[in-house]
C-alpha cells in the first residue's frame, strides 16, 4: 500500500555515518534509488527493475523478474501479471513490494557507500500451504553496454573461459553460467569503452545455479536458488542474493569489483587463517594404503611413520591422513575410536610427534556426511538425521545422512574434531564432503529443507573452526569443495576443477590452445572467489585416477611441476611422486621463498615461437620467470629482457641443474626451466659410489665378462644368475643378486607344483665369448641358459617342453634383483627415476579387486602401459646398470616388464609368460627369451612415433595421426599432410562403447537411475604394444570398457574387453583393426544390447556410403541428429565404404573385414557426424564372451 | 509314495549289467562300475557322495540356495531343508535317472514364502564313470531384487589344484589361498568345453564338464577353497545383478561329474 510519504517525500538515510547519501526517490512512475555511484530505477506499476547505470549514464538493464517454482505446479509467475503494492527506504536501500497469482513478493534492493555494487534478494510469502517450493529465480533483462560495439558475455566458471561476442548472439540460445562448485559469475565487458557489467550470485543459504539467455544485442542472466521448502500461508522465506554490479574492463578490474562485493556481502576469508597458508604443501595418503589396493598394501600408522623421512625430504609439510576412524575409509562406525587395523593409538601418536619434529604437521579427515548405520546414531540421535518426503533417513555414502544443519550434530562434529586434536596432536583437518548433505524433510526448528546443504556446512564448519582454533591457534581446515562460500571457513578449499577439467584438457586440445586458455582461466580463478582465496591444487587424488597412467612419464612430471608452481597449495597423493622426485623435492622444499606473494601474473606465452608455457609476476622484479614444456618435443626459446647475471635452473627426471642465464634457452619435454636472481636448488650430482669390494672367490660359479662387468652364475641352480659386478677383481660394486625364475600360480603342467628354473644342475659349455648351460627341470622342460659378451651380456633363455603343452595360461616371472642408489625406466613417454624406499614392502603382483584399476599399484612402473623407448635398471655412482633389448621368439605372446622397489635398487621383474594368453609348447619347436645387460643407455623405440604424455604421434608422408594411448587407443585426430605441413585434425575421436544392454542402471548416491555407459576411452591403463619393424608400425591398445558412475572413473565388472589396433606404414592409409569381446552371462539367453565403435568426423559437408544394395548420399545436415544411412536398411552390413566431404576433399572409410561380426553399421548426422559401426544394435541374440572384430582403412 | 519307490528300487536292482538304483527312504544310491552317487533323500536329495569304484569320495554335500537378493529378509533359502522330497526314477536308452522333486525351505520367515519355489534334481548314469546333474528351479511367484545370489553348491575335499578351459585358454592353478579362486564371471568358460577339472592331493581327478544354462543367465561358475583342501562348485546362476524371474519359468544348470585318472 503506497502512503503518502512515499509519494511527496524525499528519503534522505546517511548510511552507517560514513557520509555517502544512499536516496530513494519518486520519479514519475518509477522510484530512484542512488548512492552517488549507480543509479537503479524501479517501475511502479510492476515493481520491477527497469534501470541501472553508474549514475549519469544510459541504463545497462531494461528489466527484472523474479519466478517461484512450486513442486507439481511448476512455475508460479511465468504467467501471472505482478502488481505493485508497495516500496519502502531503508537505511541502505529499499524493499519494493508486489503481488503475483496470491503470493506477496518483496524485493530487497541494497546499496553500500561509495561502491557500484547492488545486493538483491527476495523474500516471499505464499497465499496458503501451497505445496512444496523448490526454486526461487531471480533474473534481469536485457544487459547490455550502451554504444558498445565489441561487447563480449565471460563465464568464467568453465574451461576453456567462454568469452563470446554480444554481436554473435543467438536470440533464445541458453548458456550455463556455473552452479554447484563456482559462483555463476557473468561479466558484459566493452574493451573499446573500457566498461564492464558483473552479475554474480552468492551461494547464500541453498544451493544455486546460473545461466544466460542470449538476446539481440543484450543478454539475459538467471540465478536460481534450489530453495526447497514446505509452504505455509503466510510463512516469508528469503532467498538470494544476486549482485549487480559495474567496472572497468580489465580482468584485475573484474576482480577487484567481484573482490568489493565478497566484501560487501561479508564473505571473507578468515581472519585466523594461518599466515603462511600459501607455503602449504599437502602429501595425502592413508595409512593403510592406496585406493589402487582397496587401502591393504601398506601397514599401517607405523608403516606410515617410518615414511616420514623420504615425505619430509620432498617438501611436504602437512601429511593428510585419509580417514582411519572405526569404519571403511570414509563410513565410520565409530567417530570415537580408530580402526585397529592400522595401529595402536600410541602409534597414531608417535606417528604425528614423529612428522611435527620433521615439520610435518598431520591433518586428519572429517567426516561429515555421517556415519554407517551400524553406529546407532539414528537410535540415540534421530534428529541429527536427514530425511526424505517419506520420514525414512537417508542413506548417503553409504551412511546415514546427518544433517549439517542442526546444531546438534554440528556441535558433535566440533567435540569430535577437538576430541583427537587432544588425544593424538592433530594439527586440524580435511573436511569431506565440505559443501553440505541433501535436504532434510524433517529440519530443525526454523530451518527449510535445503538448509542441510550450504548454509548447514557453513554453520558446522564455522564452529568446527572455532573450537579447533580454540585449541590450536595454528590449526587448519582445508575444505573439500570449490563452493566460494567454503573460502570464508576454510584456510584451503580444493579447486575441483584443475584436476577435472583443466588439466584432463591437455590430452585433448592443441597445446597452444589449452596454454591459452590456462593463462585466461587462472587469470579469471581470482574474480570468483572472496579477497584473498587460496586453493589446495592436485594432479591425483584418491577420488581419481591416477596421473601416472593418464597422463604418461613427461606429461605428469610437467603437470605436477605446474601445479606446484601456481599460486595455493599443491598436494601430492600417495606415492605420486615415485619417479619424478628428484625434479619435484627441490622445487616442493624451495617453494615457499621462490615463489613471490600472490599478485597478478603475466602470462607472456611469448616463447618466440615455441611451445613452452610461460609466466612472471606482472611488477616488481618480474621474477621468478617460469617456463614449463608440456609438449612432446624439445623445445627452444628466447627469455624476454636482459638475463645477465640471472640464475637458469631446469628441473629434469634426473633433478635440477643450475646455470648462469642465457637468452636462448632449451627445455625437454616434461621439464620446467626458472629463471631468478639467485641459485636456490642444488645441481643434481650422482649419488657417491659405495665402497668397491674385492670380488669373492668364485668357487663353483663361472663368470662372463663384458667391459667392466661381471656376471658370475651358479651351474648348481641351472646356470641362473649369481650375481653381477662392476669394476675388476681389484674392486668391484655388486649391481645384481641372484635371479629367481620360476612359475607362478598358473602353470603349464597339472599336477605338478610350481616350476623352478632354477631348481636343476646344469651342464656347462663355453664357446668364444659364450657360456651355456643346459637341463632339465622336473623332466618337463629342457632349460637352455646363454650368457654372451656382446655389446654388454646378451642372456638368452631356450625352453623345450618335453611333452606337449596346448593353450595353457602360465605366469613365468623372472626376477633380477638389482642394487643401486638409484632406479631409473627409459620408457616412450618419458623418464622415470627414483631412489629406492627403504621402507617399502615387496610389490604385489596380483591384481586387487579394486575398481579403478587392472593393474595393481605396487610397480613403480611397467612395460604393458609404459613402454620401454630404451632401459630400464639402476644407477650406481655415475655407472648404471641397465636391461634392454627384451624380446620373446614368440611375437604373439606379450611379455610384461615390471620395475618393484626392492629397498635397496628394484627388482626387474621379467613376466615373460603374464597368465592372461594361452601359451603352447611342443617338443622340438623350443622358445628363446633374451635381453640385454649394458651399462650405458639406449632409446628411440620407433622412428615414426613420438609421444605427448599419454598422445601418441605417428605420422607417415601422407598423414599424422594422434591416438589417446590413455584414451584407450581412441583416434583423437587425423591430419592430411601437405608438403609436411598439418592441416586441421579430419576426426575428434574414437570409441569402443555399450550403454545397453551388457550391464544394468547404476544408482547414484541420491537414488538416482542412470544408464550404464562404458567405453574404451575413459580407460587409463590400456596394455599397449609397439611393433616396429620392416617398415610398418603397429600399435595395439587393449583393455576393457570403463565409465564414469559420480565417482570418478572406474573400470566395469564383469570385463568386457576392446581391443584397437593401428597400423601405419608408408601408404595413405591408415589402418586400424577394432574389437570387443563382451562379458560373460548372456551366453545362454537372447540380449538386446548396443555395443559398438565409434568414430566422429569434423567439417563434414556431403556424405555417401555404400552398401550390397548400392549407394545412397547428400550433404550432411548439421542440425539434426539423425541415422542418414543403416545398413541394415540396405541389403546388411558388407564391406562397406562410407565417404565424407570434409574442406572439399574426400575422406574415405573402408571395412576391410569382420563385416559379418555387425548386426549395423550406421552414419549419425550432426554438426560433428559419427560412424557407428555395432556389432550389437539391440537385436536380441545370444552374447559370447569372444572377440568381435572390424578391420577398417582410413584414407584422409 | 515312498512304497511305490521301493517297488521301483526292487524291480531295477536286480540287474547289475546296468547303472543300479537302491536305497532307502533317506537316501538312494546310484551305481555303475565306476561310481557310486549318493543322493541324500534327508537334505533335499542333493549329492551326499560321489565316491569311485574303490571307494574314495570325490563329492558331496550341497544344495541348490540363494541367500541374498530374492528374499527378505536376508538369509539361506535352499532346497536342504525339504526332508522328504518327491523321487522319481527310470531309464533312457542306457541310462538311468532318478528325479527328486521339491520345494525351498529357509531358516527363518521370508516374503516370499520359499515353499514358492520349486526345484528338481535329474541324476542320470550310463556305463560311463560319469553322472550327470539337471538343477532346475521354478518359483510360483515373480521373484524381483537385485543383486540376488542363486547357485547350485557340491562341496568337495583333498583338493589340491584346478584347471579350467576359459576363454583364455586353459588355466591351471595349484590352491594356495582362501576364498574364490576360479570364476566365470572373470575369466569365461571357453563356451566350445565348458569344463572344469579339480585334481585332489591323492592324484585323482575330476572334471565338471558341459557346465551350461538353460532359460536363465549363468552369471558365475566358481570355485570357492580353502587351503587345507576344502572345496565348493557353485554354479551360479545369478551371482549379481537379476533380471527379473518371472513366475513359473523354469531356470535350469546342467553339468556332468566325471571321475577321471591320475
Amino acid at each position: 500500500m503506497r502512503t503518502f510519504a512515499q509519494f511527496v517525500v524525499l528519503l534522505l538515510i546517511v548510511a552507517r555515518g560514513v557520509g555517502a547519501a544512499i536516496t530513494a526517490t519518486p520519479m514519475g512512475n518509477t522510484v530512484r534509488l542512488t548512492n552517488g555511484v549507480v543509479d537503479l530505477r524501479v517501475d511502479l506499476a510492476t515493481g520491477a527493475l527497469c534501470g541501472f547505470a553508474p549514475t549519469g549514464q544510459p541504463s545497462r538493464v531494461t528489466h527484472s523478474a523474479v519466478d517461484l517454482v512450486v513442486e507439481a505446479g511448476g512455475s508460479r509467475f511465468s504467467k501471472a501479471t505482478p502488481s505493485f503494492e508497495a516500496w519502502q527506504a531503508t537505511p541502505d536501500g529499499l524493499d519494493v513490494t508486489w503481488r503475483a497469482a496470491g503470493w506477496r513478493v518483496t524485493e530487497h534492493w541494497r546499496l553500500s557507500d561509495g561502491s557500484p555494487c547492488v545486493r538483491r534478494s527476495v523474500t516471499i510469502v505464499p497465499p496458503d500451504d501451497a505445496g512444496v517450493l523448490t526454486q526461487v529465480r531471480l533474473r534481469l533483462d536485457g544487459l547490455h553496454l550502451p554504444s558498445a560495439a565489441d561487447a563480449s558475455v565471460v563465464l568464467p566458471h568453465s574451461f576453456p573461459i567462454s568469452a563470446r561476442a554480444v554481436a554473435d548472439n543467438h536470440p533464445g540460445t541458453d548458456r550455463s553460467a556455473g552452479g554447484g562448485n563456482t559462483n555463476r559469475l557473468v561479466v558484459l565487458r566493452s574493451a573499446a569503452l573500457d566498461q564492464a557489467l558483473v552479475v554474480l550470485g552468492d551461494d547464500g543459504d541453498d544451493p544455486s545455479w546460473a545461466h544466460v539467455t542470449e538476446q539481440a544485442g543484450s543478454i539475459d542472466v538467471e540465478h536460481v536458488w534450489n530453495a526447497e521448502a514446505q509452504l505455509k500461508g503466510g510463512v516469508p522465506i528469503t532467498v538470494g542474493t544476486q549482485v549487480l554490479t559495474s567496472a572497468l574492463a580489465s580482468t584485475d578490474a573484474v576482480t577487484a569489483a567481484s573482490w568489493d562485493a565478497f566484501d560487501r556481502l561479508g564473505r571473507r576469508v578468515p581472519a585466523d587463517r594461518r599466515a603462511d597458508v600459501d607455503r602449504t604443501v599437502v602429501y595425502s595418503a592413508h595409512a593403510g594404503g592406496t585406493i589402487d589396493s582397496d587401502w591393504r598394501d601398506t601397514g599401517g600408522f607405523g608403516a606410515m611413520t617410518a615414511r616420514l623421512d623420504r615425505i619430509a625430504a620432498l617438501g611436504v609439510n602437512t601429511l593428510w591422513m585419509l580417514p582411519f576412524w572405526k569404519g571403511w575409509v570414509y563410513a565410520p562406525v565409530d567417530y570415537a575410536a580408530h580402526d585397529d587395523k592400522l595401529g595402536t593409538e600410541a602409534q597414531l601418536r608417535d606417528l604425528v610427534a614423529t612428522a611435527g619434529r620433521r615439520g610435518v604437521r598431520v591433518l586428519a579427515d572429517l567426516v561429515p556426511h555421517g556415519p554407517r548405520e551400524e553406529s546407532g546414531l539414528l537410535a540415540q540421535h534421530p534428529d541429527w538425521v536427514s530425511r526424505d518426503r517419506a520420514g525414512q533417513p537417508i542413506i548417503w555414502w553409504g551412511c546415514l545422512s546427518c544433517d549439517y544443519a542442526h546444531p546438534g550434530w554440528q556441535g558433535y562434529m566440533a567435540d569430535h574434531a577437538v576430541d583427537w586434536m587432544k588425544r593424538v596432536g592433530l594439527a586440524g583437518y580435511r573436511v569431506d564432503v565440505a559443501g553440505g548433505g541433501p535436504s532434510n524433510w524433517r529440519p530443525y526448528d526454523g530451518n527449510r529443507p535445503s538448509n542441510s546443504s550450504l548454509k548447514g556446512s557453513h554453520d558446522l564448519l564455522a564452529a568446527v573452526r572455532s573450537r579447533i582454533k580454540r585449541q590450536d591457534a595454528g590449526a587448519m581446515l582445508i575444505q573439500e569443495g570449490t563452493s566460494p562460500q567454503l573460502a570464508t571457513t576454510g584456510d584451503l578449499i580444493y579447486d575441483f576443477p584443475w584436476a577435472y577439467e583443466v588439466l584432463p584438457r591437455v590430452l585433448e586440445m592443441p597445446l597452444p590452445e589449452w596454454q591459452a586458455a590456462l593463462a585466461d582461466w587462472l587469470a579469471w580463478r581470482p574474480a570468483q572467489y572472496p579477497r584473498g582465496t587460496k586453493f589446495m591444487r592436485y594432479v591425483t587424488s584418491h577420488d581419481t585416477i591416477r596421473g601416472l597412467p593418464r597422463y604418461g612419464a613427461n606429461l605428469h612430471r610437467g603437470l605436477l611441476l605446474l601445479t606446484a608452481l601456481v599460486d595455493g597449495a599443491p598436494m601430492l597423493y600417495d606415492r605420486e611422486e615415485a619417479g619424478h622426485e628428484f625434479a619435484l623435492a627441490p622445487l616442493l622444499r624451495a617453494r615457499g621463498a621462490l615463489l613471490p606473494a600472490a599478485g597478478p601474473v603475466e602470462y607472456p606465452l611469448a616463447a618466440k615461437g615455441s611451445d613452452l608455457l610461460c609466466w612472471r609476476p606482472a611488477s616488481g622484479r618480474r621474477l621468478p620467470l617460469v617456463a614449463i614444456n608440456l609438449s612432446h618435443q624439445r623445445q627452444q626459446a628466447e627469455l624476454p629482457g636482459p638475463v645477465a647475471g640471472l640464475t637458469w635452473t631446469r628441473l629434469g627426471a634426473d633433478g635440477p641443474s643450475v646455470a648462469r642465464a642465457v637468452t636462448h634457452v632449451e627445455l625437454q619435454p616434461g621439464e620446467a626451466g626458472i629463471l631468478t636472481d639467485n641459485a636456490w636448488a642444488t645441481p643434481t650430482e650422482a649419488p657417491p659410489a659405495p665402497p668397491r669390494q674385492a670380488l669373492p672367490p668364485a668357487g663353483d660359479l663361472l663368470a662372463v665378462k663384458a667391459g667392466d662387468m661381471t656376471l658370475r652364475v651358479d651351474p648348481r641352480r641351472g646356470g641362473a644368475i649369481d650375481s653381477l659386478w662392476l669394476g675388476d677383481a681389484a674392486g668391484a660394486v655388486r649391481l645384481a643378486d641372484a635371479e629367481s625364475w620360476r612359475e607362478g600360480e598358473r602353470k603349464l603342467f597339472p599336477g605338478t607344483p610350481p616350476l623352478d628354473l632354477t631348481a636343476f644342475a646344469a651342464t656347462a659349455s663355453r664357446a668364444g665369448n659364450a657360456l651355456e648351460c643346459r637341463g632339465v627341470v622336473a623332466g618337463k622342460l629342457r632349460v637352455t641358459r646363454r650368457y654372451e659378451a656382446r655389446d654388454g651380456i646378451v642372456c638368452t633363455m631356450t625352453l623345450e617342453a618335453t611333452e606337449p603343452v596346448q593353450g595353457a595360461n602360465c605366469e613365468l616371472r623372472q626376477v633380477l634383483g638389482l642394487r643401486g642408489e638409484r632406479w631409473r625406466a627409459d620408457t616412450i613417454e618419458g623418464t622415470l627415476a627414483g631412489t629406492p624406499d627403504p621402507t617399502v614392502k615387496p610389490a604385489q603382483p596380483r591384481e586387487w579387486p579394486g575398481y579403478r584399476y587392472r593393474h595393481a599399484a605396487g610397480p613403480l612402473w611397467r612395460d604393458s602401459t609404459l613402454p620401454l623407448a630404451g632401459g630400464c635398471g639402476v644407477q650406481v655412482g655415475g655407472a648404471g646398470l641397465m636391461l634392454t633389448d627384451v624380446n620373446s621368439a614368440l611375437p604373439e605372446l606379450p611379455h610384461d616388464i615390471l620395475l618393484c622397489d626392492n629397498g635397496h635398487g628394484a627388482d626387474v621383474v621379467l613376466d615373460w609368460f603374464t597368465g592372461r594368453q594361452p601359451v603352447t609348447l611342443l617338443p622340438g619347436h623350443p622358445i628363446t627369451l633374451s635381453f640385454r645387460l649394458t651399462t650405458g643407455r639406449e632409446t628411440a623405440r620407433s622412428t615414426r612415433l613420438t609421444c605427448q604424455g599419454g598422445n601418441w604421434h605417428v605420422r607417415n608422408q601422407h598423414f599424422e595421426a594422434v591416438i589417446g594411448r590413455s584414451a584407450g587407443g581412441s583416434l583423437r585426430e587425423l591430419r592430411r599432410l601437405t608438403n609436411g605441413t598439418a592441416g586441421p585434425s579430419l576426426v575428434a575421436g574414437t570409441n569402443s562403447y555399450t550403454d545397453n544392454g551388457l550391464y544394468q542402471t547404476w544408482t547414484d548416491p541420491l537414488g538416482q537411475q542412470h544408464k550404464t555407459n562404458v567405453g574404451s576411452n575413459l580407460d587409463v591403463e590400456p596394455d599397449v604394444r609397439v611393433d616396429d619393424r620392416a617398415g610398418r608400425l603397429r600399435l595395439t591398445f587393449q583393455g576393457v570398457l570403463s565409465g564414469d558412475q559420480g565417482f570418478g572413473m572406474s573400470i566395469q565388472r564383469p570385463y568386457t574387453w576392446y581391443r584397437h589396433e593401428f597400423v601405419v606404414d608408408d601408404g595413405p592409409a591408415l589402418h586400424m583393426k577394432l574389437g570387443i569381446r563382451p562379458r560373460a552371462g548372456f551366453e545362454r539367453r537372447d540380449v538386446a544390447a548396443f555395443a559398438a565403435h565409434t568414430l566422429r568426423f569434423l567439417r563434414v559437408t556431403n556424405w555417401s556410403c555404400a552398401g550390397t544394395d548400392g549407394t545412397s548420399g547428400g550433404a550432411m545436415p548439421p542440425d539434426r541428429f539423425e541415422r542418414l544411412w543403416q545398413s541394415r536398411e540396405h541389403g546388411g552390413v558388407g564391406p562397406g565404404q562410407y565417404k565424407l566431404t570434409i574442406d572439399g576433399r574426400q575422406l574415405v572409410v573402408t571395412v576391410r573385414a569382420g563385416a559379418e561380426s555387425l548386426q549395423n553399421a550406421f552414419l549419425l548426422s550432426g554438426i560433428d557426424p559419427v560412424l557407428f559401426l555395432a556389432h550389437y544394435d539391440n537385436q536380441p541374440v545370444p552374447i559370447a564372451p569372444t572377440w568381435r572384430e572390424v578391420e577398417l582403412e582410413i584414407q584422409p | 509314495m515312498k512304497q511305490l519307490l521301493c517297488c521301483c528300487l526292487l524291480a531295477v536292482a536286480g540287474c547289475q549289467a546296468q547303472p543300479r538304483v537302491e536305497g532307502s527312504a533317506t537316501a538312494l544310491t546310484l551305481a555303475n562300475a565306476h561310481l557310486t552317487a549318493t543322493i541324500d533323500l534327508a537334505r533335499g536329495g542333493w549329492l551326499g557322495r560321489l565316491a569311485g569304484a574303490d571307494g574314495r569320495v570325490y563329492a558331496g554335500g550341497g544344495m541348490v540356495y540363494t541367500d541374498w537378493g530374492l528374499f527378505t529378509p536376508r538369509g539361506v533359502v535352499s532346497s536342504a531343508g525339504d526332508a522328504a522330497p518327491k523321487v522319481t526314477q527310470g531309464q533312457d536308452g542306457g541310462q538311468t535317472w532318478v528325479r527328486v522333486e521339491g520345494t525351498f525351505h529357509a531358516d527363518a520367515a521370508c516374503e516370499p514364502a520359499a515353499s514358492s519355489v520349486g526345484y528338481a534334481l535329474r541324476y542320470s548314469l550310463g556305463d560311463k564313470p560319469e553322472l550327470a546333474v539337471e538343477v532346475a528351479v521354478t518359483p510360483t511367484v515373480a521373484l524381483k531384487g537385485t543383486p540376488a545370489f542363486l547357485a547350485a553348491q557340491t562341496q568337495m575335499t583333498g583338493l589340491s589344484e584346478w584347471l579350467a578351459w576359459t576363454v583364455e585358454g586353459r588355466i591351471n592353478e595349484r590352491i594356495t589361498r582362501d576364498g574364490r579362486c576360479f570364476e566365470s564371471a572373470r575369466t569365461p568358460l571357453d563356451p566350445a568345453r565348458p569344463e572344469l577339472e579339480l585334481l585332489y592331493a591323492d592324484g585323482r581327478r575330476l572334471v565338471i564338464a558341459g557346465i551350461g544354462a538353460e532359460g536363465c543367465p549363468l552369471q558365475n561358475v566358481f570355485l570357492h577353497v580353502g587351503t587345507g583342501g576344502s572345496g565348493a562348485l557353485f554354479v551360479g546362476l545369478l551371482d549379481g545383478e537379476s533380471p527379473g524371474w518371472p513366475a513359473g519359468q523354469t531356470w535350469r544348470a546342467r553339468y556332468a561329474l566325471r571321475l577321471a585318472a591320475p
